[in-house]
């Protein structure tokens, strides 16, 4: 489909619009954190981020979401309604690595086998429009080194690149093609196209915090006892902060709740980093310390995940580093990896 | 602050060297600008890793007790004889110091198996504060020099004075000298500004019921249950936490609001006389709840019903932890 | 199609108290949809997630064996909320059941073999299975020499008591059964399952060790079969560990790059030994 170009100040407009339509995800200051929430009707999206606190991954995978529920009958609790709806929606103006996450925890909710289908269901319906980093939002990012791209379309239906006064509207599957109607009756030339293959090429150029991400792997597959795995976890306090704000982190835990007679299976986020994550009700803990839990999740996302996926389980939005309380930067983990 | 490092280092050589300490828990450079992070330095020659300034923000304590719990649990298998105490060394300021004394007046270990470096403290960076104060820009590169932080951002070059970014805790601290240790660097730092400590509290003392409680749940909304202010905290020291208990389940494990607000006000309430005021958690929070508003609530009934400051002495017994010797019958209180 | 987090409905239809200490019980479940029946179909080796609404879900391997048709029978020991809950029901209390899940004893694998069985104490149920289906009916001409060895501590402790006798009379089963320590009442061998597996000395030859029990059992268990000659590709094991959704998604049960609820729980030691020890 023909490539369009709006005017840059036309976004919010945009997406205020299809808000009007159905249910949009954007960027929202609250307070001094920039999350992806749904647009209310007299909410105004902000669209002046460098990238959202927390990641996007909420709108298909929420921290808490029910399952299903069940009812008390004289024989007991039963099974009563299956919780599985998705409305139409629209994400819009993630970060190309954000979109790319997407792609990622596709691979595993997605399966050929045991298919996801609270995942599958928000997927299917929601439009993922990504706004391209025309210039790297943080010294942090490295997404370049993780198979992504600063103005790349993986996981995306829309992509947007800041050409200068104008964003170049590309419509990247069929499902984005449908929203073509919102971005109005400009079409980009190839002056326009032109333009954006420069941007893109001077946007890779300009991510310079890189890791060598892919050299790692047969090196993980060698060291799982290898003497390093002492000298990360010391300071780890060992909270949630790194895997809930990971795009990629997919743990979760299943639990039941009950109010008077009703109640409702519900699945929230869980973090291999919680000491509790795979105790079991015996006392026995295969992951004793906080050392396993960190060489699980540095395996998890440089071999576990490529083993089994293809995949490295990391998209470079650095917001792990930025946020972890004691400054444990995988940055730094997968270098010092490297030079076992 | 330089003076302050070099002496540190010399003293922390020394201690390894001597045998009076088998690790040293300090701050090193963290790899991101305008950061320290916590480190364990366990040879004379690491020692030169340490780094003593304004961007030393969490509270060590809470890594004593953790290695201490370690250490103890690892000599379970050891016959009783054989047993050898570790000895953690810490680099603790004031409110460093009064998480120690309350785990000391909590018997968690004894006096000898710590060895304090004390250190003044003239307050330390609020990160979060300062990345607001720079209009939510990334910082490329910082330095702080003669009470200002100069910084090359992504939004261009800018410069802000410390004292308008110190942590709220810092700023009307009371005890910013160490209480106790075993070696003392540098000379003490010129006191904060404690007569305003509970200002901020009186104010919100001040708000209506209903005002107050949409404060409390505004800021409980931002909380996503990741756990970092627990777990950077020196007073929160449960083996398993009330809310991983599963027999009872006290809390639920989701977003629900009435869950998170229970998790917190049960956590504050276990801070009673405990709390050291030393923002770890406030830094260490992702989301920015603002927590101290209600722990220094906390902290000023305990001052004003108890006469108590936590960790302020080691005589100055938690206002929940105090019992007497003489007339207490229980005997185990005293003699666990 | 099957949501596979929402469980079949199930009536407990049966209880049966295992063990003296009455903390092992069989359920024995019918689906109350018959339909759910040929949809629940599985092998012996899976397990299935018991689910409690209200309370959660349990993993726990399936006791009965899919020759026996009409119902699922899973042995539970009580330990956590859940199997506390399940020991709690009544027959004809209403339930959730999800699965079949895991891998199962390789039967393909087994077939034309001598196989020999090795249980201890309550990690006898998937094992029952086993047994159960190779010895039904025309079952029983596709395995060679079947030998049993099932130990627990006391008498009291046996699981499958009756089956147990039954399987005894049979000439073609060599069962042996012990006990750490026995009372006035038991005739049967006493000693521990290494010993007793020393003792009766299976051949290695076109021979399979499917082997089930508790950490210790295992870990001297293992020597006896590797002086007796077995070839890690010919132990087999199942694995246990802390397990939420049961299809390799919640990310808490893996063991390397394997899921022990997906890939698993069934595994060669020859399998184990390229995955990481970390279960």
């Amino acid at each position: 489909m023909e490539k369009s170009l709006i005017k840059k100040d036309a976004l919010a407009g945009i997406a205020k619009k299809m808000a009007g339509d159905f249910l949009v995800w954007a960027p929202v200051k609250k307070e001094d954190n920039v999350l992806f929430e749904p647009l209310q009707k007299d909410g105004e999206p902000f669209f002046a981020y460098l990238n959202s606190k927390n990641a996007p991954k909420n709108v298909f995978f929420p921290h808490t979401e029910a399952m299903m529920k069940f009812t008390r009958t004289p024989k007991g609790m039963v099974f009563s309604a299956e919780e599985n709806k998705a409305d139409q929606s629209v994400l819009f103006g993630v970060r190309p690595c954000d979109a790319h996450s997407f792609a990622l925890l596709d691979k595993l909710f997605d399966q050929e086998k045991y298919k996801d289908g609270y995942y599958i269901a928000k997927r299917q319906n929601t439009t993922v429009i990504s706004i391209a980093c025309v210039q790297p939002p943080y010294a942090t990012c490295f997404c370049t080194s993780v198979d992504g791209e600063p103005v790349g379309s993986e996981g995306a239906d829309i992509l947007l690149v800041d050409i200068g006064s104008d964003y170049l509207v590309e419509f990247v599957t069929p499902k984005g093609e449908k929203l073509a109607q919102y971005f109005g009756d400009a079409k980009a030339d190839a002056a326009a196209e032109t333009k954006k293959n420069e941007i893109a090429a001077k946007a890779v150029d300009a991510i310079t915090s890189k890791i060598p991400a892919h050299e790692v792997k047969p090196i993980l597959d060698k060291n799982f006892d290898n003497p390093f795995w002492n000298t990360i976890h010391g300071k780890c306090l060992a909270c949630g902060t790194c895997t809930y704000f990971c795009p990629t982190c997919h743990c979760f835990d299943i639990s039941d709740e009950v109010k008077g007679s009703d109640g409702v299976r519900i699945r929230s986020w869980d973090s291999c980093m919680f000491p509790m994550f795979t105790k079991e009700t015996s006392g026995h803990n295969p992951r004793t310390s906080q050392k396993e839990r960190w060489r699980q999740r540095t395996m998890h996302k440089f071999k576990y995940y490529v083993d089994n996926f293809d995949a490295i389980a990391c998209v470079g939005c650095g917001r792990c580093v930025m946020s972890c309380p004691v400054n444990i930067d995988i940055r730094k983990v997968v270098e010092d990896i490297s030079k076992l | 602050m330089e003076n302050i490092e070099t002496k540190l280092r010399e003293e922390a050589k020394r201690l390894l060297l001597e045998k009076k300490a088998d690790v040293i828990i300090g701050y090193e450079k963290g790899t991101l600008p305008l950061t320290a992070t916590p480190c364990f330095i366990t040879t004379p020659e690491e020692a030169d890793k340490l780094v003593w300034n304004n961007l030393c923000t969490q509270n060590l304590a809470k890594f004593v007790h953790d290695l201490i719990t370690a250490h103890k649990n690892s000599q379970k298998r050891v016959k009783p004889e054989d047993r050898k105490k570790k000895v953690v060394g810490i680099v603790a300021r004031g409110c460093t110091t009064r998480s120690l004394i309350i785990h000391l007046q909590e018997r968690q270990y004894e006096r000898d198996e710590v060895c304090i470096i004390g250190v003044p403290c003239d307050g330390y960076v609020d990160g979060k504060g300062l990345k607001v104060k720079i209009g939510g820009a990334d910082i490329v590169e910082g330095t702080i020099d003669g009470g200002q932080i100069k910084m090359k951002t992504s939004d261009g070059d800018k410069t802000v004075a410390l004292k308008d970014v110190l942590a709220e805790c810092c700023l009307t601290c009371r005890f910013n000298n160490p209480i106790v240790s075993d070696v003392l660097i540098g000379s003490p730092s010129p006191a904060m500004n404690p007569d305003a400590e509970y200002n901020a509290v009186k104010e919100f003392e001040a708000k209506s019921m209903e005002e107050r409680w949409a404060y409390f749940t505004k800021e409980m909304e931002k909380c996503m249950r990741c756990n970092a202010c627990r777990q950077t905290c020196p007073s929160c020291y449960c083996p398993t936490c009330f809310v991983e208990q599963s027999q009872p389940q006290w809390v639920g494990i989701g977003e629900d609001k009435s869950d998170t607000q229970v998790f917190q006000l049960m956590r504050m309430y276990h801070m009673v006389g405990r709390c050291v005021d030393c923002g770890s958690c406030v830094s260490v929070c992702p989301m920015g709840v603002d927590l101290r508003k209600f722990l220094k609530k906390i902290d000023k009934d305990g001052w004003e019903m108890f006469g108590n400051r936590a960790g302020s002495s080691m005589e100055d017994m938690p206002p929940l932890g105090r019992y007497d010797e003489h007339h207490d019958k229980e005997e185990f209180i005293f003699n666990p | 199609m099957q949501n596979p987090y929402i469980p079949y409905p199930v009536v407990v239809d049966k209880i049966i108290t295992e063990v003296d200490t009455k903390d092992i019980k069989t359920f024995r479940f019918k689906f109350i949809n018959p339909e759910d029946e040929a949809k629940y179909a599985y092998i012996p080796g899976q397990f299935g997630e018991l689910s409690i609404y209200g309370k959660g879900e349990s993993p726990i391997g399936i006791a009965s064996s899919p020759t026996q048709k009409g119902y699922v029978e899973f042995t539970v020991q009580k330990a956590g909320v859940v199997t506390s809950a399940l020991h709690e029901m009544e027959e004809g209390e209403v339930m959730g059941l999800r699965g079949p899940m895991g891998n199962s004893w390789p039967l393909e694998f087994l077939e034309g073999k001598n196989i020999v069985i090795v249980g201890g104490g309550f990690a006898f149920t998937t094992l029952r299975s086993l047994i159960n289906y190779m010895i039904y009916g025309e079952n029983r001409k596709r395995f060679g020499n079947i030998t049993v060895i099932y130990g627990a501590r006391n008498p009291g402790l046996l699981l499958y008591k009756d089956e147990l006798i039954e399987w005894q009379k049979r000439d073609d089963l060599n069962i042996n059964v012990t006990v750490d320590k026995g009372d006035a009442n038991w005739k049967g061998k006493e000693g521990f399952v290494p010993a007793v597996c020393k003792e009766v000395a299976p051949s290695k030859e076109n021979a399979v060790a499917v082997i089930c029990g508790p950490p210790i059992m295992i870990r001297f268990t293992l020597p006896v079969f590797f002086d007796l000659g077995f070839s890690k590709e010919n132990i087999i094991t199942s694995l246990e560990m802390r397990m939420k959704c049961g299809i390799g998604k919640c990310g808490r049960c893996n063991v390397g790059s394997k899921y022990v609820c997906k890939d698993g729980p069934v595994f060669s030691l020859a399998e184990l030994d390229k995955l990481t020890p970390e279960y």
